[in-house]
Parts: structure tokens; sequence; C-alpha cells
């Protein structure tokens, strides 16, 4: 008896085996092929030897090959996803000098964005750089994802951005706007929906505020930053481990209840107190009707816009249809600055400014969820003159010019 | 002379039990047979109700209450690092020979709690295969409750046909009680009707279906803001070997199986013989919850379709110094997942699981000698996982083999003391890891290397424990047993330097369980 | 005073006529395991007052008017057997033999039955079985097992309420349900335990102006309950819905130990009814629960501890008197933990201590004379401290009207209320009932005094700290409870019962009569007349009509003034020395005293047919409530004065003046308490409960309600418009009806199986039809307010001009809401051991099944059914 259950147990083994070596399907994986090319501004650039960038928006994994002499770069064993694609060279003053005419340094780049890649697919993509002078006035840092103390003790009441004079004249801040963009919806949540209106001629903005002043009230040096806090309060007061700044020393404040309560509407004493000290904003827009103040989304679009319009004409959000949310039309050709930040690296769907302005996005995360975690965006630096004045990059691309910072930095690169 | 008692002893017995209306388990001598007699429903007759028209071993009902613990760092990374479980269990079979009825009824209630690994936020990992799970770098602080009911009932329909229906309804509850929170609750209902036709008293032939339902619906939320570590908290869904998704929504899964089986049963002299195989096909969906009419996402987001093969031998037979129990069980399951690409609005194959458990075990019982019982088990484990959108391939093989003996003391009826050791060593017999793509996705560094360096470990597992049986007022007879081991690695055959645990590190279990049988 | 004592005995000894022609039926009652006699068995006559009790020997006498009627007996743990017997003259040896309750007698009721009780016109009763097939913890899981009644997932953690023949539940029809343990009526007059009346009643778990928290009342010591929804006998005062009589534990039973376990409550609990040979029984009973509001819940939990003791004998035999002393302590509190990764410190410790001592009983005296005597103490702590984190914050703390300088609260700190209540309520109920018999017609007369006192003798509000109000909404302060004065309610009720029988005809006329002296104010007359014709033996048809008046709670006549504070300067400067508040708190004391009691009239028709063990009851009943107390939006304007900045000096406050041109008028609205609800309740009810399929011992019961209500807070409601971005104001406009339809069923299938011991309940929820619709809103503004706070009127042909589009209410606010018809599963699974222990397993939404609808006007998608949800339970007989 012992015998049978023995042989039947080997019989069986054996089946195991054979059955096991069944075969195992290969890998799907494919190949990307970039193309670098100028514009015909930069015609003549040498092509070779620059670093290409590809950034896998799902795994947020990133690769970077050098392109051969011929200006090519190309990518084996990728996994089948979205990607994000980026090259940009630095060009010295003196060869920058015969494409634009100024004696200045300027990165070239170029990039793209959601490039669908199937599995066992060669995709070949041409990148062509492109470049152009900076402005005078640029936004040098955007601290809009709050504090971070795990207490919701501050959450965004010591929001602050801060305008930086790039050029080397003094620059006047009166009267200029600065524009809060919506939607407030980055690509965060797995059902957020992309606004839907065009951006070639216009902007959309839920708030405008615009720096006090008459003409030359608030003049601003070369290399010197201005910082326009949410609330001029020394918040690193309230709680020692939390990760946030101090904004008592800001430049501008904004308070709204005032502003409100003459409207007849009612501000909100929870968030928004005012500084004496500090000169205060001038309120232009704000599309909530009540208990609204003048914070920005967590993820926060902003723009610099010249002094001269003003601005009427209002739009409704398409993609709310429960209750009705208004923006106000903001036309591209007044932006003198803007920054786009999104969620994450595959909210590409989600920008709010048309790439004449930035043509890229930045983000804080790549995976997102980033609110509430102190951290701050900021633009690197481009070179530091003799003077120790600093030049701030501005090649027009959030997504090279921006570095990820925390604790957030208030007139960091100011010289004093 | 003590020799012919005992066989008289034994035939008495089983005799007795078949007609008499009162259970038995009063007057089964030990632990060691009580035990027998409930495996032997779990491993022939809750496959094959119909069977239960030949259940010889009597009426029995209990009320158990027991508590286990177990914890230490030599433990598949994701998994319980430290786990303990009440229960709280009444089973019983009934039979009504008046009208031909047999019932075998269980509820069982379970409550505990447990701290898993990184990356776990289902609390166990899928058993069919599957590669869906939520996953969150924080480790986890669970609660957990299961409330099961599982009844069976037969009818003789005529002289030589039965037919029987089981049927399961098993609640299972795990929170997370931490930040970040999850509300898992899983429920499954399983039929199993079957029917037995008996030749000629010896020969037994049964069919039977199988139809299963388990849904399960995680419900992850965050009370508290947690600015300073936000990756620690950031959510992801798992869909293979480096693919997931890092923003998923809420979800639910729905896995439904279907099933047939046929079984062989033959009686002789002093031996019966089983055969019974069953192949299911199941398909587990993951279905988005909350479906904003805005833009009309398709619901279904992964799925992963699988068969599974599952064959079960029993050998029983009586000679007259004691008796064998062998029983081999082999269970084979394949299946492919697939994820919907929105870019695409395709189903896009990316995953490919196999896996083969055979178990062999022989257990020789003693009747009335100090030795009580002897056993030897064999395990073959082979898994192999196959993410092709990475070309990331990850598959071992091993085998364990383990001893073990009980010997008693004491012969009075009163009260009988039971002592049991067990000796195992598991050695990993072959094992291939290749990343391919996904070298540099989190996915490969956090999760497979750790897992793979634990799973191709070698390690043996030294256990021993003590049972006692005695009768108490109100005609309950009570068997209380207390068991422990450990587990300890001694070979790490891949990623010495990147695994989970070190060398010295070790694994142990405790169990108590008090039994009252009336 | 003095005249009132005489007219209440006068009014005692009024119906003391002859007494008609009576015969006495006497036996023996006796255990049917045992042979032993059982001691203190109850014996009755259905819906009538003739009752006895047995003695130490088992034997009873118990006197009988002529003609035909069906005995019961009834006794702790044991079947109830009845018989019907024809009176003609005296009878001898009655005997009874009682079997043990347990799973293995056929036919065990798990359903609530329709009953013919004297309670009222319409009742129901739930038994023993019933109450462990659902495994309740509390009263309100009973409450599910009436018709409409759904089975929800077992949570302890938010307040339960019960609210009989309603489409909504509504703080009316809940504090107007009287709930009845033991003959004391609880009362929850003089609950003042809310944070801040002046803006609303409701949050939190506190259940001032509210029905009794039934989720503090535990199911483990609970005989039987029987719960009146038509017009309640004139015996019952104070309600205006109906009536839920509760009889806890009497009589002998082993030491019995439960446990029961779901995902979010474990409540265990221990009873023993010891047999003190000659003196009657002594009962003991404990219950523990505790509850988290979700499983992954660790910071908030509820827990409760109640322990009773109740001490059942018979005095005097030939008297026949019997009595009940009982004594229970309650304590339940919702607690709170910190969490290790909580940060910001909120506190919420609640924490209710109930002591309830009583006494009654009935003996042969003026008749029968039943005496209830009770004393409730409870004490009630609620503490809510929250570390805010909205500073700074200007930091006042005044209690009376003016200007006040102050400085800044840090940028968070700790904002604390405490409440201490002790409300005290004291109960007397005698009454009398007399039968006799005058021309073949039995009569029964029961007349009675009651009396009961209200009064709370806590601190009240001692602690509120911590800041200014949050913007715009009204705070209040500083009230202490013990100042408010007692409320003392006065009654005398009569109700005479004639029955007939004739060959198959017989009829019942119940006319009741109650005089309510009112918390002091108001002199209440509420008449009760119910008629009952039985054709044949099968068929009855009864008709009812009945008022009844409910006193305003304590809470709605005195909530306390209300706080109003405007801040008229904020200058935060960096430096704290030389930061300045100005605020300027107002003070309105609302005077609710012209409140009056809420008036219920009911009008009721059943048709009842019983025959070979079918028993149907359609019941139709009219309710209406009127003098509902709601609440009405007041609105006051509040002068702003602002203020200028004279000089900044260096480490002071900066000198400030009035600044003549910077006034404003800001506009505020607070809640006072007002008699303006009415709802008006069409409906009716069915029960139906064939006999049990013999063969497989299957049973199916049907109870089911179809509730129309249209309800009108008849007050004008003030609203801010909101659409417009340019100046915003405040408009007047009408009230409009709410009327909501709903149908639902509950089909219940029983399945016993008696020689395995075992039952089995599926329960089949149908929600056939849910609608709520806003009857012909009016969204137009019939006045504003203009910025002095003046009222001015808008023509009817320009409400709908534009420039009052602003003030135009969004249609969005009166869609109908309609939910489709959907089902739901229950399944409970009971199982007993031949030794009396038992198992209990369940499974709510058992096949989990959450059907979703869109909601066409709102767009917005519904899901239905809750989660699923499962429970445990296990008893020991030691």
């Amino acid at each position: 008896m012992k015998k049978i259950n023995l042989r039947l147990f080997i019989t069986a083994l054996v089946a195991v085996i054979t059955i096991s070596a069944c075969e195992k399907k290969a890998p799907e994986l494919s190949v990307i092929e970039v193309t670098l090319a100028t514009s015909a501004a930069f015609d003549g650039v040498a092509i070779g030897n620059i670093p290409v960038e590809i950034t896998n928006t799902i795994d947020n994994t990133k690769k970077t090959v050098l392109t051969n002499q011929a200006g090519v770069a190309i990518f084996e064993d990728i996994a089948p996803s979205t990607y994000n694609i980026s090259a940009s060279k630095e060009l010295t003053a003196e060869i920058a000098f015969n494409y634009t005419g100024f004696n200045k340094a300027i990165t070239i780049n170029a990039n793209l964005q959601n490039i669908a890649v199937m599995p066992l697919q060669t995709i070949r993509q041409t990148l062509t750089l492109d470049g152009k002078a900076g402005g005078d006035l640029v936004i040098k840092e955007v601290y809009s994802l709050g504090a971070a103390n795990d207490g919701y003790a501050i959450m965004f009441k010591d929001q602050f951005f801060e305008i930086f004079n790039n050029s080397d004249e003094t620059q006047y801040l009166d009267k200029l706007y600065i524009a809060y963009l919506s939607p407030s919806k980055a690509g965060q949540g797995s059902t957020d929906v992309p606004l839907g209106l065009p951006l070639t001629s216009f902007v959309y903005a839920s708030k405008i505020l615009q720096f006090p002043g008459t003409g030359t009230q608030y003049p601003l040096e070369p290399g010197m930053g201005a910082v326009i806090a949410i609330n001029a309060i020394n918040y690193k007061e309230l709680k020692p481990l939390a990760l946030t700044v101090d904004n008592s020393t800001a430049q501008f404040d904004t308070y709204a209840i005032t502003w409100l309560q003459s409207l007849g509407r009612t501000g909100n004493s929870f968030f928004d107190v005012d500084n004496p000290n500090v000169p205060n904003m001038n309120c232009i827009y704000l599309n909530i009707q009540n208990n609204g103040f003048f914070n920005m989304d967590d993820y926060a679009s902003i723009a610099l816009v010249k002094s001269g319009p003003v601005f009427t004409e209002t739009i409704k959000d398409p993609t709310i249809t429960t209750s009705e949310v208004f923006y106000m039309k903001i036309p591209v050709s007044e932006i003198i600055d803007g920054v786009d930040i999104l969620a994450k690296s595959s909210s590409a769907a989600f920008k709010r400014l048309p790439a004449v302005i930035d043509s890229g996005f930045t983000y804080a995360q790549e995976n997102g969820s980033a609110n509430y975690t102190g951290k701050s965006l900021r633009r690197k630096v481009a070179k530091t003159l003799a003077s120790g004045r600093k030049v701030l990059q501005d090649s027009n691309n959030s997504s090279n010019d921006f570095e990820v910072v925390a604790p957030a930095t208030p007139r960091s690169y100011n010289l004093n | 002379m003590k020799k012919q008692l005992g066989i008289v002893g034994i035939i008495f017995l089983s005799i007795g039990s078949c007609f008499a209306g009162n259970p038995d388990s009063t007057r089964v001598t030990d632990v060691i047979d009580r035990s027998l007699q409930r495996e032997e429903y779990h491993l022939i007759f809750d496959k094959v109700p119909s069977l239960l028209s030949v259940w010889e071993k009597g009426d029995y009902a209990l009320i158990s209450t027991g508590f286990s613990s177990s914890g230490g760092d030599y433990v598949h990374p994701q998994l319980f690092f430290s786990k303990n479980l009440f229960e709280i269990k009444s089973e019983s079979v009934k039979s009504l020979p008046v009208n031909g009825w047999r019932f075998f009824g269980s509820v069982a209630y379970t409550n505990g709690n447990a701290e898993t690994g990184k990356w776990n936020m289902s609390y166990n990992l899928p058993t069919n295969g599957s590669p869906y799970y939520y996953m969150i770098e924080q480790e986890g602080t669970w609660k957990s409750q299961s409330y099961d009911f599982n009844v069976a009932a037969q009818k003789n329909i005529s002289g030589r046909l039965s037919a029987g229906i089981g049927l399961k309804y098993l609640g299972d509850l795990h929170f997370r009680t931490f930040d970040s929170r999850n509300d898992n609750t899983t429920l499954k209902i399983q039929v199993l009707p079957s029917l037995t036709m008996n030749f000629d008293g010896k020969n037994y032939i049964s069919i039977g279906l199988l139809y299963q339902r388990l849904k399960n619906e995680p419900n992850i939320s965050n009370k508290y803001q947690h600015g300073t570590e936000p990756e620690k908290y950031h959510l992801f869904f798992n869909q293979g070997l480096g693919t997931w998704d890092n923003s998923p929504s809420q979800m639910r899964m729905i896995d439904s199986r279907y099933g047939a089986l046929i079984s062989y049963r033959k009686f002789s002299a002093n031996s019966s013989f089983d055969a019974i195989y069953a192949i299911d096909y199941g398909s587990e969906e993951w279905l988005l919850k909350s479906l904003s009419t805005l833009n009309n996402r398709r619901e279904d987001i992964s799925r992963y379709s699988y068969f599974s093969h599952d064959l079960s031998l029993r050998h029983r037979s009586v000679t007259s110094s004691g008796s064998f129990v062998t029983n081999f069980d082999i269970k084979n399951i394949h299946g492919d997942g697939a994820v919907y690409k929105e870019s695409t609005n395709a189903y896009q194959d990316n995953y490919q699981f196999f896996s083969i458990t055979a178990d062999l075990d022989v257990s020789y019982i003693r009747s009335n000698s100090v030795l009580r019982q002897l056993s030897a088990k064999l395990r073959l484990d082979n898994s192999s996982q196959n993410d092709y959108n990475y070309g990331h391939i990850l598959e071992y093989t091993n085998l364990e083999g383990t001893l073990s003996a009980d010997v008693i003391s004491g012969k009075n009826r009163a009260v009988n003391l039971i002592f049991g050791g067990l000796f195992s060593y598991k050695m990993n017999l072959s094992g291939n890891h290749n990343p391919m793509a996904a070298s540099s996705n989190f996915f490969n560094t956090e999760i497979a290397i750790p897992a793979f360096a634990y799973h191709t470990s070698d390690f043996y597992r030294a256990g021993a424990r003590v049972c006692s049986e005695f009768d108490i007022a109100g005609g309950y007879r009570l068997d209380i047993s207390l068991s422990g081991d450990f587990l300890k690695p001694i070979k790490l055959n891949n990623y010495e330097n990147r695994s989970s645990f070190t060398l010295n590190d070790k694994y142990y279990l405790m169990s108590l369980s008090l039994c009252f049988n009336f | 005073m003095n005249n009132r004592t005489l007219l209440c005995v006068l009014f005692l000894l009024i119906p003391f006529v002859m007494l008609g022609q009576r015969y006495e039926v006497s036996g023996r009652i006796t255990s049917a395991s045992n042979g032993e006699p059982i001691y203190f068995a109850t014996i009755f006559t259905d819906g009538t007052q003739y009752s006895t009790y047995s003695n130490d020997k088992g034997e009873y006498r118990i006197v009988l008017p002529k003609g035909e009627h069906k005995l019961k007996v009834a006794f702790l743990g044991y079947d109830i057997q009845e018989r019907v017997i024809n009176l003609s003259g005296d009878i001898k040896s009655v005997d009874f033999t009682l079997r043990e309750m347990s799973l293995s007698l056929n036919e065990v009721v798990v359903t609530a039955t329709s009953s013919q009780s004297k309670e009222g016109s319409s009742t129901y009763s739930i038994g023993n079985e019933a109450i462990k097939q659902i495994q309740a913890i509390s009263l309100s899981d009973i409450m599910s097992l009436l018709p409409g009644g759904k089975l929800e997932p077992q949570r302890l953690t938010s307040t339960a309420q019960l609210n009989l023949r309603t489409t909504e539940s509504s703080a009316v029809n809940s504090f107007g349900t009287a709930i009845v343990i033991d003959g004391t009526p609880l009362s929850n007059d003089a609950n003042l335990q809310v944070e801040n009346p002046a803006s609303s009643l409701s949050g939190g778990t506190n259940v001032a102006n509210k029905g009794l928290d039934l989720r503090e009342i535990p199911a483990s010591n609970i005989e039987s309950v029987e719960v009146v929804t038509g017009v309640a006998s004139a015996r019952y005062g104070n309600i205006t819905s109906g009536a839920v009589i509760v009889t806890r534990r009497a009589g002998y039973s082993p030491l019995s130990v439960t446990f029961n376990s779901t995902p979010t409550t474990y409540q265990a609990s221990v009873s023993r009814g010891l047999k003190l040979n000659k003196h009657g029984y002594l009962n003991l009973d404990a219950d523990y629960a505790y509850s988290v509001g979700q499983p992954t819940e660790l910071k908030y939990y509820f827990n409760r501890i109640n322990v009773g003791a109740r001490w059942t004998s018979t005095f005097n035999e030939e008297k026949n008197w019997s009595n009940t002393i009982y004594a229970s302590y309650g304590f339940s509190g919702d607690g709170r933990r910190v969490e290790p990764q909580e940060v910001l410190l909120s506190n919420r410790d609640i924490r209710n201590n109930r002591v309830m001592l009583g006494i009654n009983g009935r003996l042969n005296l003026l008749g029968r004379l039943n005496y209830t005597l009770s004393f409730n103490l409870n004490s009630q702590y609620t503490k809510l401290e929250q570390e805010v984190t909205d500073g700074p914050r200007p930091m006042i703390e005044p209690t009376e009207t003016g200007t006040y300088f102050t400085t800044y609260t840090p940028l968070s700190y700790m904002q604390t209320t405490v409440m201490k209540g002790i409300p005290v309520n004291a109960y007397l109920r005698v009454e009398s009932e007399q039968n006799s018999v005058v021309a073949n017609n039995n009569l029964s007369f029961t007349t009675g005094i009651e009396y009961t006192f209200d009064k709370n003798f806590g601190e009240g509000r001692v602690e509120n700290e911590g800041g200014v109000g949050p913007a715009g909404l009204p705070g209040s302060r500083g009230v202490q409870f013990h100042e408010i004065p007692a409320s003392k309610n006065f009654s005398m009720y009569h109700q005479t019962v004639v029955t007939r029988e004739f060959e198959n005809i017989m009829y019942n006329l119940r006319l009741g009569m109650r005089y309510d002296r009112m918390i002091e104010r108001f002199n209440l007359f509420s008449p009760r007349l119910s008629a009952t014709i039985g054709l044949g033996k099968n068929i009855k048809i009864r008709s009812a009509w009945g008022v009844s008046y409910k006193a305003p709670s304590m809470i709605t006549l005195y909530p306390g003034p209300v706080y109003f504070d405007i801040v008229n300067l904020s200058y935060y400067d960096p430096i704290p020395e030389e930061r300045l508040a100005i605020v300027t708190s107002y003070v309105i004391n609302p005077d609710n005293s012209s409140l009056k009691p809420g008036r219920g009239e009911t009008r009721e028709v059943a048709f009842e047919f019983d025959k070979s063990g079918y028993n149907v009851r359609l019941t139709g009943y009219h309710k209406l409530l009127s003098r509902g107390i709601t609440s009405a939006t007041k609105l006051g304007v509040f002068k702003n004065q602002g203020y200028r900045i004279v000089s900044e000096p260096v480490g002071r406050p900066p000198v400030v003046e009035e600044d003549p041109d910077n006034i404003t008028y800001l506009p505020r609205t607070y809640n006072v308490y007002v008699n303006n609800q009415r709802s008006d309740t069409k409906g009716f009810e069915l029960t139906f409960a064939p006999p049990r399929i013999k063969r497989t011992n299957t049973g199916i019961n049907l109870t089911g309600q179809y509730v129309s209500s249209r309800t009108l807070d008849d007050v004008p409601s003030v609203r801010v418009s909101n659409t417009s971005v340019s100046k915003s104001r405040y408009g007047v406009y009408n009230s409009w009806e709410r009327s909501v339809q709903i149908a639902n069923a509950n089909l219940t299938l029983i399945q016993q199986i008696p020689d395995l011991k075992i039952i089995v309940t599926l329960t089949t929820e149908l929600n056939i039809y849910n609608k709520t619709v806003n009857v012909n809103p009016d969204l137009l503004p019939v006045a504003y307010y203009d910025t002095m706070g003046n009222q001015i009127e808008i023509p009817e042909n320009e409400r709908g001009s534009e420039e009052y589009k602003d003030l135009r209410l969004s249609p969005t606010q009166v869609f109908p809401s309609i939910s489709p018809f959907y089902p739901n599963f229950h399944l409970n699974i009971r199982k007993e051991t031949k030794q009396g222990h038992s198992f209990t397993f369940y499974a709510n939404n058992c096949f989990w099944y959450n059907p979703y609808y869109t909601d066409q006007y709102s767009n917005s998608r519904y899901t239905l059914n809750s989660k699923i949800s499962f429970g445990f339970g296990i008893s020991f007989k030691i």
C-alpha cells in the first residue's frame, strides 16, 4: 500500500516539472530617437554633445543621453509610457552676441510634453532649440504650497511671491498688476478636467491685485527683489518645528476686508490680517462673493501684467455646472512675465499660460500631493556679475528656469 | 492482550459512532484523534458536500476559543512584523437519520491587530496571483475582524444518489487605525452544490460545481496633514512589477470565480482512498467608485483573469498497531493582468503569473503506545511573475521538509498529556530576478529586491506543543493545547546586503487554544 | 391649591358604581420540564385590566365578568400560554403547564406583532425572542422592527432618536414621543446642554429640545416593548406622537452572560434573576457598551455603563398586592483620546450620569389601585476644548453691551466651553380601576392623577473664554441653569371602557378625557375616543380620535442672552505692546415666554382580520401637529463706529479717536423660538402575517407603510443675497410647504429548524418610493432690509423686476428630490446549543448591494444603502 502512493507521487511530480516550463512572454520594450535642430535665429549653433533628458511621467524615472555630432540621441529598452523630453544649451555672451545682438549670456532650450510611447515601437521626435532675451522684471519666487507643520496651524496664511529686477536700470512697480491665473484645478485629482478655454490671446484670472503708487513711488534697484505677502506676519513665532517664513518685513501686504465691506460683502477675519507698517496692494478683482481674500491656489500660476489696461470682460468656467464661477480675461500681449506651477510631471494638459510666456511648466513633487510641504519654486541664478549682482535665468521655460527649495527664501538674491 | 483490546476499542468506537445518535466527540480518546476527525471534514467533505452521506466520524459539536501571536523581523518585507489574533468558533456535525439529512455548521469570529511592513495598504497580499493592491510607504497598524458563517447540508435522494450543498459566507474587515487610514471590507460568498453516486457501496463518483463571488472595497483617507514627509503618505495602486498608478482614485474589486469538480472514493477492507480534482476560472476586476458625469471615464480600470487546477489524493488505512493517513495536494494557478491606458483608450496586457504548490504528508498513528504519532511532510513551492511592460522577471522554487512526532503519557481516561515536537528545513532550489527596464523604478529597489532576498533564503523551523484533555462540569470534554515554534534564516542566497532582515533575525509563533467538546 | 385636591378626590370616587355579576376562575401554574410550581406568573386577559399573580404554590384566583375571555399566562423565560374560556359560573382547576422558551419549540415569534392593548388604539408588541434575534444593543435597535423601521448597522457615536409615523425625522416628532420604563415616563425637558443656543440647538451629541437619546437605554434587560403609534389611552400625557412602553425583566432567570461585537461596537451584559424564597424575585443586571464612529477611528468613542436592580414581590395575598421597587444607575460618555499623529489639541468630554429610583405596584383598594412614584437625578457635564489656529483675534469676554479696548490673542490659543447641568425629575401617578356589568355591558373605569416636576439645578455655562466668536455668528455666554424656574405639570384623567359581546357581534367603546395643567400656565383638555366593532370571530373595525399636548422644553423657554461682537478697529503691530483692537459687543435678551404647548390631533380607522393563523391589520390615520416649536430668524443692525489713529507712541497702543465719516451698519441674524410649525401627516400601515408553512416550518411577515406629510414653518425667512458681485443685502421671503411622500415595506422570511435549534430570518427592505417636493415655492423677495435695518415692502409687480435680481433665490434650492425603488437585504441567524448557550450572526446589507442613481436636477450621483456590516453575539447560560 505504501508503494502505491510513492509511485503516484513521483508521476505527479514529473507532471509538475513539465507543465511549469511553459513559455514566458518576451519583454515589449520601445526605442525613442530624438534629433536636435536650432531655430532660424540660432542657425549654426553646434548641436553635438548636448544632454537630452526624458522623464517617464508615470514612474518619474529620468534618463539622459548626449547627442552625437549629428545631434541625434537614441534611448533603447524604454518602458512604454508617456514621456516629457527636454534639452538645453548655454551660450556664452560672446557667442550669444552674434545671434541676439546683445552681449548677454543666454540659454537656448526646447521641450516636448506628453509623448505617448506604445509597446515595441520606435518613436522619432525633433526638438528645435530656441531662446529669447529675458524681460527686465521677472517673477523670482512663488511660495504658494503653504507651511508644513503637520497640524493645519498655519495652512497657507504664510504665502508670498517675489518680483525681481533682472535688468541693470531701476524699474518702477507702481500701477503694475498681479493676476492669479485659473482654474485652481492643476491635474492633482484623477477626476480633474482641464479648463478647455483657448489660451492664444487671453489668459483667465480669478483674482487681480495692483501695486499702489502714482508712478515713481516704489522703485526697484537692479538685482533687488520685492516680496508681496498675503499676511505680513512673522509665522515663525508660532511653532518652531514649522517649515515656514517670517513675512513681517515684506515690501507689500494684502488686506481685503475693508475693500469687501465697502462693496457690502464680508471679508474673512480668520485668514486676513492687516499689518499697518506695510503698504497694502490695491484690490482690483476677487471672484468669491463673501469670506474671500487674496490667497493663491496651492498649485499657483501667476503673471505680472503691464499697468495700461482696465479689465472688464469676464467669462464663466464651463467645467463647473453646480454653481457659477467667473474669471476676468487678461490679454496675453499685456503680460510682462508669468510662471506656470502645476501638480505633477503628467499635468501638461492643465497649463494656464500660453507657450509664448512659459513654454514648459514646473512642479514641486513629481507625484504631486505637495501642498503643506513648505516647498517653494525659485528661479535659478544664470550668473553672478563682478559687482555681486545676480542675473537670473529667464528663457521663458519654467521647467528649466525654476528649482524647488524648502523652506522658502524671501529676498535671497538681494545685494545688501 | 492489550493490543487486541485496543483493536476492539477502535472498532467499537467507529461502529458506535455511526449509529449512536449522541456525539462521540466526548468519547474520542485524545486530541490527536479528535483533530483527525475534524481535519477529515475540511480535507474531504468540505470539498464535496454530497459525500457527507458516507461520513463515518460521528456527530460532534464544539465551542473553541484561541489566541495566537507571532512576530519577528525575518518575514516578507510587506507582511506582518507582529500579529495577534483572538478567535471564537462553534462547529458541529448533526445527523437527522429519521429524514435522511446531515448538516455541518460553523460560526467563527476573530478579532486581532497587526503591524505590517512598508508598501502594504491592503493587509494581505493577493492569494490568487493578482498584482493589484494599494500601497503606501508608511508602515501600518491594523485592526482586523472576521465574521464567518459556513454551512453544508446533505440529503439521501435515493438509495444510491446523494445530493449536497455547501455555502460559505465570510466577512473580513481590516482597518488601518493610523494615517493613512484604510477601512478595507471584503465579502466572500461561495456556493458548492454536488451529487454523489454510490455504485456498489465501495466505489463512489461525485461531481460538483462552484460559484464564488468576492467583493472588496478599500476606503483610504488621511485624517491629519503630513507636510513634513509628504512622499511617505503618497498612495500608489500596484499593477505589476514596476507598473503602477501614482494618483489612483478610490476603487472596488469584484472577483467572480466559476469551477467544476469531480471526485472518486474507494472503500476497501480497512482503507479508503479519495481523489478530488477541481478546475476554476476566475476574473478579478477593479472598478472606479466615483464616476463624475463630466468626463465619462471607463469604469473598469484593471483586470486579472486566472485558471486554477487543484488535485487532492487522500489515503487512510487501519492496521493492527495503528493507522496510516496520507494526503497529497497539488495546486496550480496561472493568470494574466491587463491595465486600461487612457492615452490609447485600450487595455494593455502587462503581467503574467504562474505558481505551483505540491504538498505530501504521511502520518503514522499508533493507538496504544507511548509514541502516539509520527509524520513527515514535503512541500514544493514554485512561483514566477513577469511584467513584460518592463521585461521584469521574478521567479523562485523552494522545497521544505518537516518531521514531527507526538508522545503520550498516561493511559487513563481522566487526564492525558501529549508532547509534540517538529523540525523543518526549507531550501531554495532556484531563483531568477531580472528587473531590465525597471531597474531604477522604486518598486524594484524598495520591494522586489528585499522580497526576492526573503523568498530565496533558507531557514530552519523548530517547534513544540503540549496538549492535555479532561472532562469538566456540564458534560464537556475540554482539550487545551499550547504550541510555539520559531524560524531562523541560515543562508541568504541573493542580495545579502539589500535584504530587509539579517541572519540573526528570527520569527516566532505562539498559540493557545481551548476547545469545549460536547 | 386645596380646592384642586378636593376636586381630584371627588373625581376618583364618582365611578364607584355597584358591582355586577362576576365569577371566579382558579387553578395552578407548573413548569413543564420539572413540574415545579411557578411563583409570580402573571395571569391576565387580553386588552383589559383584569390580571393577578400566582402564589409560591403556583395557585391563582382571578375574578372576571360573564362571557368569553382569552386567558393568558406569562412568566420570564417561558412560552406564553393562552386558553379561551366561556364564563357563566365559577370554574376551578384551570391549570397551565408552561414550557421553557427555546428554539426547539415550534413557531417562535421573532417579529413585531399587532396587539390589542389598553394602552392605545394601534399598538405593536415586541417580545424577548424578537429582541434577541436582531442582536439589539440599545432600545433604538428594537424600534427597527416597527412598520417602516430600517435595520441600520449599530453605531453608538451618534444620538438615536425615535420618529413615529413620519416621513422625515424631526425634533418636534421625537420630542413628542414618550419613553415609559417600568411605568415611569423619562423626561428630557430640563436638558440645557447646548453650546450656543443663540445660533442653533443642534450640534454635537446633545439632545436638548429633542427626544430622549435611545442609545443610552440598554436592550439587555428588556423583557418586552409595546409601542403606541395611534391614539394613546388617557393615561399618557405630554406627548404628540406616541409612546414606547418598556417592561424590564422580572422573575427567575439563571446567570446569563452575553457578548456582542460589530465592526464598530462591543457590548457585554450579565443578568441574574434570584428567587428570594417567600419574598418574590430580585433581578440584577449590568451592561457595558463601547463604540467608535468608524472602525478606523481612534479619537472619538462612546461608552456606556448601566447597572440595575428590580425587586418584585407580593406584599399581601388577599389584597392581591404586587409591588416592584427598582433602582438603576447609568453612565454614558462621549470621550476622546489624543492620537499620536495629532498636533492640534481638540477635546470633547461629555459625561452623563443618571440615577433612577422608583416604585410601582397594584392592589385591590378602591377597585384596583395602581401607583407609580419615581425620582430621576441626571448630572450632565460637557467640556468642548479647541486649539484654535485662526489667531490673531481680538480677546474679549464682556457680558454687557459696550465698546472695549483690548489686545490680541496669540496666533493659536485654547478656546474652551464647559457646561454643568443637573436636571432632576420627580413623577407621581395614582390610578384606580373599577369594573362592573350593567345590562350585559362590561364596564371598566380608570381614573387617575399625575404630577411631574422638572428642574435643572446645574451651574450652567461656567467657562467660555478664548477670543471673539467666529465672524458674523452670534455667541452665547454665562448662563446659570439653576436660576431657570422649574416646570411643573399636574394632570387628571378618566377612561371608561364599555364592551358587549353578542352571538357573533361585539363592540368596545373607549371614552377618555384628560385635563392637563401645563407649566402652571395652560389648562388643556384632551379627549381620547375609540370604538371597535367585531363582526363574527374574525373581523374587527376600529376608529379612534384623540388630542394631546406637549409642553415646550426649558431650553426653548429660556435660551439665554444673544451676543454680537463687532470689530471697530484692528491694529496688529508686530510689537505686542503696540497692538490695539477695539470691539463693540451688543447683548439681546429674546423673550420666548409666550411659547405655547404643541398640539397633536390624530384620527384613525383600522381594519383587522384574524382567522386560522392569518392576521392582517390595515390602519389609515391622519395626524395633525400644530403649534410645533420652530426657530424664526430675526435681523438686527449694529452700528460699527470706525476709529482713526491720532498718534503712535512707542511701546504703547496708538492713541485713537472716533472717525465721524467712517460709520457703517452691519446686519446680523439670530434665532428666536415660535409656535409656527404645522405638519399634516396622512398614511396607512399594514401588517400581514400568514400562518407558518407546517412542512418546512417557514414563516412570512410583511409590514409596510405609506406616509405623506406636508410641513410648513409659517415664518418668513431672512437670507442674504449672494449672486451679484456688487452691494449685498438681506431679503425677506415667504415660506412654503414641503411635501414628502415615502412608501416602504419589510418582507421577513423566517425559517426555523427546531431539530437543529436554529432560526434564520432574511429581511427584505423595500424602499418603494421617496419624493420630496417644495409646494409652489416663492423665489421672489417680498421685502428687503435697507442699510439702517428697516424692512421695506416690495410691491407685487416689482418683485420679479431687474432691480431685485440679486435677491432672487436660485431654483437649485427648490428642486424636488426623488429616489428610485431600491431593496436592501439583512440576514439574522440564531442557534442554540443543548445546554442553552446561543450564537447570533447577522449581516446588514448582506449581499452588499449599493445601487446608485444620478439626480437629474443636481446632476450628482447618490449611492443608496449603507456599506455591509456584520455582527456576532454569543450568550452563555451558567
